[in-house]
């Protein structure tokens, strides 16, 4: 089941083979022309070209959000929606800016990794892991492949849960995704499946993975277990201004799915992103969380909690600097009996930047024994940075018990000298402060994506004083 | 509208009984006091109120709130800590029975250096009554060395009882001390069963039990009106009798 992405990978051609040949961007903005042409450009079945023709007709209805961050600066009529994989190899390594190419140096990143962040090459080399990870998963039963294709080898599977978790209705940037969505992650783990390592989009090598509209489906089935990795914490840089995804996730009974994921978007991009989970009986969820880059993001992972004993698990972070809206936050809703959430949001803002944490906990009529408990803990590193904690408990059953506490403060000037007594610069011991209050986040990833958070933090706390 | 000035450096001590619509604005001098204290105990109807307060450098305002009445009330407060060193400390109880609706409202603003703020509201509801109770505490950019500290707790005291809760913080400095506390729960049952080893009915002990928790947000010198208020309060509750074993 992997054959059409290892084809990929080895024959170096990113538009697979299924792809309609002729090499034509599409002209910017977006219209029911555009649409068609991308569905027919992917060869899809009709019920997903009617799916995108509706999802188009929901977003010229609906209006932008008209709380949170401001999002006049989007400019729907200049954007491209729809970039063949071949067309975005094009951009030369001079392009990228000069800004990005030094974190790169500094992260110690490969040279190949380099050009694949900065959007240069499409594919990123194989690795023999890989290989023998891919062999292990399709014993498995296990389907990981990039969403396209998904959509061609398994319709019965996909067209069953896609666009159930978040509808097209749902608002005006699911909607526009549901339009024109192309690449993202499709997985399906069978019922009892135990995958042991996480699974990384990272490792897939496919350049639609890139897309700004990506479309993920995770499905777990019935008592079985997974992880899945996705993003990195290397800024990505990318000409186009909007990045609009969807997630959807379904755990079934008494799975276990942790989904974890850090954006790091170049300073230029409204991060527009719905994600999803549905939680059946006893089943867990877990979102793990990061948000470094991008000019505005708005993001709420969320979980319905729909059969009894499901759980759900949101721990996310948050840094904003110079010129940045982290509006980011989570939502619960506890639809059964006995279900229990926790949600640990921590942020940092700097250099006059904003982070805004945006919650919601809601308990239906009838669903006793709920318990859920929500913090968020916000750090602000000078006068010039804003925190906002907006958290909406919407409690309407006797028997639960839902709390919630925040705290916003700043870096303890004992602290600061106590490290400096001990022989660290100051720059060293802010950054040690602010690695140690994301600690409880930092020790949830996979190794590497820590090691690369607490240099790429460092590097952020440089040149910082006071 | 209504106007009260409290002059520099005068105390002053204000009881407000609620009318079924009032819009208020109260300004508080240089180094005044006021304490001030209201109550909500009208019948069954509407109720819409709107105080706008703006404390002045070192102001001190000490306010107590006891909203039982009204089938529907909403009230709107808003704090202005314009002075330095202003100082603001409010404190609501909401009893709700059968199917009263409140939606309680405030904004604290800090807007100059070495402001506190603390609010504390507290709800007990019974019947199918129901809270949405949102607090907004800001601080300017200017106000540093600032401190507040929002804290609401509902009490939910019956199967159809609901409460929404919106405690939210804006901080535009970091040189404050901001946070906020918020949980929904329904009556301890290891505290209702031991009262009852004590020898209290199920009715005392939830009485009992309903009562304590709301009178931490009553909690003042002053003792004639916390003994009204409280009495006020135990009335409306026998009205709403035990709802369930």
């Amino acid at each position: 089941m992997f054959d059409s992405s290892s084809k990929r990978a080895t024959a170096g051609s990113a538009n697979g083979g299924f792809s309609v040949q002729p090499v034509r961007a599409l002209a910017k903005g977006l219209s029911r022309e555009t649409i068609l042409e991308i569905s027919r450009d992917k060869g899809e079945p009709e019920w997903m070209k009617e799916f995108r023709l509706r999802s188009f007709e929901i977003f010229r209805k609906k209006a932008l959000p008209k709380w949170g961050p401001d999002l006049s600066g989007i400019d729907f009529k200049s954007l491209h929606y729809y970039l063949r994989s071949t067309e975005r190899v094009g951009r030369k390594w001079e392009d990228v800016p000069s800004e990005i190419k030094r974190t790169f140096e500094k992260l110690g990143l490969p040279e190949a990794e380099r050009k694949f962040l900065g959007g240069v090459t499409a594919q990123y080399e194989s690795s023999a892991v890989y290989s023998q990870l891919r062999e292990k998963l399709e014993k498995q039963g296990v389907i990981f492949l990039d969403t396209d294709t998904a959509l061609r080898e398994h319709e019965e599977v996909f067209k069953k849960w896609f666009g159930k978790i978040v509808p097209p209705e749902d608002n005006k940037f699911a909607a526009l995704n549901s339009a024109v969505w192309s690449g993202g992650s499709f997985l399906y783990v069978p019922p009892g499946v135990q995958v042991e390592l996480p699974l990384q989009a990272y490792f897939r090598m496919q350049s639609q993975q890139l897309g700004q509209f990506e479309r993920t489906l995770i499905i777990a089935d019935k008592g079985s277990a997974v992880h899945y990795v996705e993003g990195c914490t290397a800024p990505r840089y990318s000409a186009s201004s909007l990045h609009t995804a969807v997630v959807e996730i379904i755990a079934l009974e008494g799975a276990k799915l942790r989904y974890t994921t850090i954006q790091n978007w170049a300073s230029n991009i409204y991060n527009l992103v719905t994600k999803r989970a549905h939680a059946h009986k006893n089943a867990t969820v877990e979102w793990v969380d990061g948000n470094l880059g991008s000019k505005v993001t708005m993001k709420y992972p969320a979980v319905y909690l729909l059969g009894e004993g499901a759980k759900a698990d949101l721990l996310s972070i948050a840094l904003a600097g110079r010129g940045q809206h982290q509006d980011s936050g989570g939502k619960v809703f506890h639809l059964a009996a006995n279900t229990h959430s926790k949600i640990v949001s921590k942020s940092i803002s700097k250099d006059g930047g904003r982070a805004s944490y945006r919650g919601l906990v809601h308990v239906r009529k009838g669903c006793k024994g709920v318990k859920s408990h929500v913090r968020c803990d916000a750090l602000l590193l000078d006068k010039k940075s804003r925190s906002d904690t907006y958290p909406k408990m919407d409690v309407q059953e006797e028997d639960s018990t839902v709390s919630h506490e925040a705290t916003v403060g700043r870096i303890g000037e004992e602290q600061v000298f106590y490290l400096q007594s001990r022989g660290l610069k100051q720059s060293e011991a802010y950054a040690l402060v602010v690695l140690g209050f994301l600690e409880p986040f930092t020790k949830q990833l996979p190794m590497e994506y820590a090691v690369e958070l607490n240099r790429l933090i460092e590097l952020e706390m440089e040149g910082k004083v006071g | 509208m209504n106007r009260i000035v409290v002059p520099a450096g005068a105390r002053r001590t204000i009881s407000l009984e609620s009318a079924s619509r009032e819009k208020r604005e109260i300004r508080i001098g240089k180094g005044a006091e006021l304490r001030l204290f209201e109550v909500q105990n009208l019948g069954n109807t509407g109720h819409k109120l709107h105080i706008k307060v703006r404390l002045a450098k070192g102001a001190k305002l000490q306010w107590r709130i006891a909203t039982l009445g009204s089938a529907r009330s909403e009230s709107e407060r808003e704090i202005i800590l314009a002075g330095r060193g202003a100082e603001v400390e409010v404190a609501e109880a909401v009893l709700g029975r059968q199917a009263q609706e409140f939606f309680s409202n405030y904004s604290l603003t800090h807007q100059a250096p070495g402001t506190k703020s603390r609010l504390l509201l507290k709800a007990a509801l019974c019947g199918s009554s129901k809270l949405e109770a949102r607090a907004i505490a800001r601080i300017m950019p200017g106000a540093k060395e600032s401190n507040a500290f929002l804290e609401e707790r509902a009490l939910l005291l019956s199967p159809q009882a609901s409460c929404e809760a919106v405690p939210s913080l804006e901080i535009e400095n970091n040189e404050v001390k901001c946070s906020h506390a918020a949980s929904v729960t329904r009556m301890d049952s290891e505290q209702l069963f031991y009262l009852q080893s004590r020898g209290l009915g199920l009715r005392e002990a939830r009485e009992t039990l309903a009562m304590g928790f709301l009178a931490e947000a009553l909690k003042t010198a002053n003792s004639e009106w916390l003994q009204r208020a409280e009495k006020l309060a135990r009335a409306r509750w026998t009205c709403c009798g035990v709802e369930r074993g």
